[in-house]
This record gives structure tokens, sequence and C-alpha cells, in this order.
């Protein structure tokens, strides 16, 4: 029984190291977004949403199971924007690059309310 | 019939940071061996080497998709009926019919706990066994 608490403890804490060390590359995680959607902004091609929605899915669900519901949710609304260009296949107008940047502003918005 | 005890798990796994928690809930919290593949074409290649009682698969992969890598895995002599537990956050009733009748043996929605996930897969493996 003592033994078992004491394993349940240390795996307890794996998973918590794990936690800290997603908490510390989460601003690099959600810079990659930013850098992914300037890309478009700057006239990258509309194959590069591809790639943003690829970011944006990963951050969505693995944020979610490291616990930081915040991050996931403005990463979620972020996707279902993204995926919605993705499936109309259409290219990145002013008014739709204007939206994303909003999202994009809504998802790094999250990260001081991490940081505390 | 008493079911085959699991033991060996094959985590097929495209995002690094679900990998790396997942394994970790799987092999210390559950006592599973695991198996990790970051691809469908992983997947394939390691498969029949680890002979996995279970394969967990994400269902959106770039490249080939979960669906697509079960199909894969049926053409696999020693995958071919060995159970698939589906991954997903994309829970909506349709898309879980739809993934019963591809022959998944249950889904994980995502997010999922990580100190539960051992009991979970325990759950659906012997729900798939009764």
């Amino acid at each position: 029984m003592a033994r078992r608490r004491k394993e349940a403890r240390a795996h307890d804490s794996e998973l918590q190291a794990l936690r800290a060390r997603y908490h510390a590359e989460l601003p690099g995680k959600v810079g990659a977004v930013e850098e992914a959607a300037a890309a478009l902004r700057e006239g990258a091609p509309a194959s590069e949403l591809g790639a943003l929605y690829l970011l944006t899915h990963r951050l969505r669900g693995s944020a979610a199971i490291y616990g930081f519901a915040d991050v996931s949710n403005a990463a979620a609304g972020l996707e279902v924007f993204v995926a919605a260009a993705v499936e109309a296949a259409a290219p990145c107008s002013g008014p739709w690059l204007d939206e994303l940047r909003a999202h994009v502003t809504h998802l790094t918005d999250t990260l001081p309310e991490v940081e505390r | 019939v008493t079911p085959r005890r699991l033991e060996r798990i094959l985590l097929v796994e495209d995002d690094p940071d679900i990998q790396v928690v997942a394994s970790l809930a799987l092999s210390k919290l559950g006592g599973f061996a695991v198996q990790v593949s970051g691809s469908a074409t992983e997947a394939l290649r390691a498969a029949p080497g680890f002979a996995p009682d279970l394969i967990l698969l994400d269902v959106m992969m770039p490249g080939m998709d979960g669906p697509a890598t079960l199909a894969a895995l049926r053409e696999l002599p020693a995958t071919a009926a060995t159970p698939i537990i589906f991954m997903t956050a994309k829970i909506q009733p349709h898309e879980m019919d739809h993934y019963r009748a591809l022959g998944s043996a249950g889904v994980i929605a995502k997010p999922f706990d990580p100190t539960t996930l051992p009991q979970k897969v325990r759950d659906l493996w012997r729900e798939h066994h009764t």
C-alpha cells in the first residue's frame, strides 16, 4: 500500500513536470500561430492555411489536455474559423484577414491569464 | 470466454505534446507496454513487430488520417483483427456512427484527462470483449 502511494505521488509529479514544461512552451506555440497568420497577411498563398489549421488544431487539443482551458477555447475559435476557409477554398480576402487577426489577438490575450 | 489480457498498446498520434502525456499515463499509471508512432506510415511499419493488443489511433493526422490508417492496418495480417480505438474531438452522434461503421472498438474523446485515460482504455477493452 505504501509503495503504491509512493508510486502514485511519483507519477503525479511526472505529470506536473510535463505540465510545467508545456506551460513554459506555450508562448512559443502561440507565437508559431501568430507567425503563420502573419505570413498569410503578408501574402503567403492560401495553401498555407493548412499549416495554420494544423497548428491551431494541435494547440486546441494539447492545451485542453494540459489544463489550459482558456488557450484551448481561443484556439478552438480560430480552428473553426480557419477550417471554414480551408473547406471553402476561398482566397484570403481583406475582411477575412482582419477577422483572422482578431482571432489571433484573442488567442494571444489568453497568455497573461496563463502566466498567473 | 476470458478476453485476452491487455498489455501492449500502440499509440498513433502526431502531436508530440499529446504523445508524451498519453504515453506516460498509459505506461506509468496504467502499467501497459506502450509504443508511440507519430504517423500512419510509422504505425504501419511498427505494428507487425510490436504486436499490440490494442491500437489507440488519432483521427485527425496530416497525411493519412485515422480512418485511412485503420483501413491500412486491417490489410496487415498482424493487425487485421487488432481492436482499434479512435481518439478524437469529433464526437457528434453521426461521427460516432461513422467510427463504429469503420469497425472501431470505441472512441476516447479529446481532450482526455491523462489520469483517467488508462481506466477508459480498460473499460472500452472490456466492453469490446463482452
